[in-house]
């Protein structure tokens, strides 16, 4: 679903990333781990087409999101670090304004419905925005990657600053997400979230994916130090 | 609910828009009250003037018709009303220009430029600039009317609206999340700039419409076609200078404010201000106190043989000279007659200076006003509601042909000690405005209307490059 070929970007001669290679199948959770500055967030703009590759290519669907940046977008979903919505239109709102610029027009009821997968009560999203958690936010967010339809999911930081209980429930719901074909990528500084969250888990660092590993295969303990000791080099 | 509702709703959410609306639709009324008040005043002034004149000559042919009958009884009113040179001298006939049918809408320079004068057979300065003899070329702040609210505080309103219709969405962090959506970002941001523009037209179009509508007859429909076109122009101007503004990352709603209107300074107050100023340099008016100077110093020149002038006259007009002539005896309306015209022959190259300097002017300013599509906007307002430059022009020339008319039906009776007869009354001139083609004033706002177009396509393709790049944030 997700797929980097040689994926690198440079900006005035700094490499922030250096030929990606990744692939991310249906159902997939590849949480990406790396300190600031890594580039994790460059590689989630260059599959968004954010920015211009300097090298390489990003591929949806087997599309080239340069090549064809409206087709592409309409298979993704992304959530940012902070899911900021308009603030003076309520939840169900803001989730019908995004399914509408997604294409994608549904009833009133079907709307709430997407509410109740994520664990949202009815009553809260009518609430307006501004009234919101960072938790509530996050979880509007997932509405409308769902109510978008999309076959993959491109997380920037969703559970920094969130309590472990929203975190908690936010991880249960990507894994639903996945188990539904879902492909999901996430870019985390958590690594006990990663290690709960991710099928398969990779390490960036300088720019450079070091590491990548199936998440079953290393316990949290072996992630920290596997972690430290690529941070450490 | 649609996506153009949403962007509505979006749009309303806060009181700033709806309160910038609404003042805005307060001073939009304001200003048509300014302008209907100002063309009633003028067709009051010009009523009142047709009234007074209608019935001054009609006393005066009543009496002429007593002296005529033999029941007259005051000799002086009779002297009067059978005196060519009184009668030329100091019973005046107005020459107005009358207010279009648009002229509430803009009051441009009638308010500096005279629209009514009391055209007699004294000399031309002592009515042609009773009013105004400083520069009216002023195409800087008018009184406030709906042009003004239009030229000035219409692209005020659309930079309130619109100067974070991007940086807004960044710094509320919505921009990522509308970029990743498989939406034009060109197409929501047209939506969201239409929206505000067509707010604006929303106040704008009913108060020029219900200026149309109080008019007695039709306004052409050209008229009312350009009129509209224009300030949709010039109103996508703005929206547009505002998203180039916009569109540059690193942005933030603060300095785009401060740039946008930073731009509308100087396009709406420092450009105007300096072609004036430019055009005042280079080319100068004589002012009003040197004209006053040197019609008194030829006056007094003249003044020293009336007579002579007199004889001068009778010999290219032989048998002319009335066998009571005595150029020993002061006639007052005969002498003062023949004063005034050589006057106004040897102050003819002083006011043609000062019509060269204003012509040089215009000529300037008319060229110049492409510099700001603030006086493009202004201009086709004026043009259209007949308060610009040229329909002056075109008035005033009418103005001189009837005072040559004037002279040249009183003076030579005057000479010739005829006196008037009754049957004359029915063909002492009389001044009749001449409207110009409606072709004419179409013309010239669509020309200054295609400036503001070229505006806003030169903005359009020097702001492409910006444009282009708005789906990505680098």
């Amino acid at each position: 679903m997700l797929e980097a070929i040689q994926l690198s970007k440079s900006y005035n001669g700094t490499i922030a990333l250096d030929s990606l290679n990744l692939k991310i199948e249906p159902g997939e959770v590849f949480c990406l781990l790396g300190a600031n500055g890594a580039g994790k967030t460059t590689t989630i703009n260059l599959f968004l087409n954010f920015i211009e590759p300097s090298a390489g290519s990003a591929f949806i669907n087997g599309l080239d999101v340069q090549e064809h940046p409206f087709e592409t977008k309409a298979f993704i979903a992304y959530i940012p670090e902070q899911v900021t919505l308009y603030k003076n239109l309520t939840g169900v709102e803001n989730l019908e304004y995004f399914s509408l610029l997604g294409n994608r027009r549904y009833k009133s009821a079907e709307l709430y419905s997407f509410f109740d997968r994520v664990g949202l009560s009815r009553i809260q999203a009518a609430k307006r925005v501004e009234t919101y958690s960072k938790g509530m936010r996050q979880k509007t967010g997932i509405a409308i990657a769902l109510a978008k339809q999309a076959r993959a999911l491109l997380l920037d930081e969703p559970t920094s600053g969130l309590d472990p209980q929203a975190s908690s429930e936010f991880s249960l719901l990507l894994k639903e997400l996945s188990s539904e074909e879902m492909a999901v990528f996430m870019t985390t500084h958590d690594l006990y979230r990663a290690k709960d969250t991710g099928t398969r888990i990779g390490i960036m660092k300088n720019g450079t994916l070091v590491d990548s590993f199936d998440t079953p295969s290393v316990g949290h303990a072996d992630l920290e130090r596997i972690y430290l000791e690529h941070m450490s080099r | 609910m649609s996506l153009i509702t949403y962007e509505w709703k979006l749009l309303r959410s806060g009181y700033g828009f709806t309160i910038a609306i609404v003042f805005f639709a307060i001073i939009g009324i304001y200003g048509i009250w300014t302008g209907v008040s100002w063309s009633q005043f003028q067709k009051q002034a010009i009523d009142t003037a047709h009234e007074v004149e209608t019935k001054t000559f009609l006393d005066l042919r009543q009496t002429a018709e007593q002296q005529e009958e033999g029941t007259a009884l005051d000799p002086v009113d009779i002297s009067y009303a059978v005196n060519p040179g009184m009668i030329g001298l100091f019973y005046s006939r107005p020459a107005y220009m009358p207010p279009t049918l648009l002229a509430a809408t803009s009051i441009g320079q009638s308010d500096v430029y005279p629209y009514l004068f009391d055209v007699t057979a004294h000399r031309k300065d002592a009515f042609l600039h009773q009013e105004e003899m400083d520069n009216p070329v002023n195409l800087l702040l008018g009184r406030f009317d709906l042009a003004f609210v239009i030229v000035y505080l219409m692209p005020l309103l659309i930079i309130g609206l619109t100067f974070n219709v991007i940086s807004g969405e960044r710094e509320r962090n919505t921009w990522k999340l509308l970029l990743s959506q498989p939406f034009s970002i060109y197409r929501l941001l047209g939506i969201k700039l239409l929206l505000r523009g067509l707010s604006v037209m929303c106040v704008i179009i009913p108060l020029f419409m219900a200026v149309v509508g109080m008019q007695d007859a039709n306004v052409p429909l050209a008229m009312v076609g350009i009129w509209i076109l224009s300030i949709f122009t010039y109103l996508f101007f703005w929206l547009l200078l505002s998203l180039v503004v916009n569109t540059y990352n690193n942005s933030s709603s603060s300095s785009n404010a401060l740039v946008l209107v930073c731009i509308w300074i100087i396009l709406v107050l420092v450009i105007p201000a300096s072609i004036h100023l430019v055009a005042d340099s280079l080319h100068p008016v004589p002012s009003r106190s040197h004209l006053i100077e040197e019609t008194r110093q030829i006056e007094t020149e003249v003044r020293v043989d009336p007579a002579g002038l007199l004889e001068d006259w009778y010999r290219e007009n032989p048998g002319k000279r009335p066998e009571d002539f005595d150029p020993n005896r002061y006639n007052f309306p005969l002498f003062w007659m023949a004063i005034q015209r050589e006057v106004d022959r040897l102050m003819e190259p002083v006011v043609d200076e000062y019509d060269r300097a204003l012509n040089s002017q215009y000529r300037f300013v008319n060229a110049a006003r492409i510099l700001s599509p603030a006086v493009l906007m202004q201009d086709v307002l004026n043009e259209l509601a007949g308060s610009g430059y040229s329909r002056y022009q075109h008035f005033m020339a009418q103005v001189e042909n009837f005072h040559h008319e004037h002279i040249n039906y009183f003076a030579p009776r005057t000479y010739a000690h005829e006196q008037l007869q009754v049957s004359d009354y029915s063909n002492l001139p009389r001044f009749e405005y001449e409207a110009e083609p409606t072709r004419l004033p179409v013309l010239r706002a669509i020309t200054a209307s295609s400036g503001i177009l070229a505006w806003f396509l030169i903005l359009l393709f020097s702001g492409m490059f910006t444009i282009r790049r708005l789906h990505s944030i680098e």
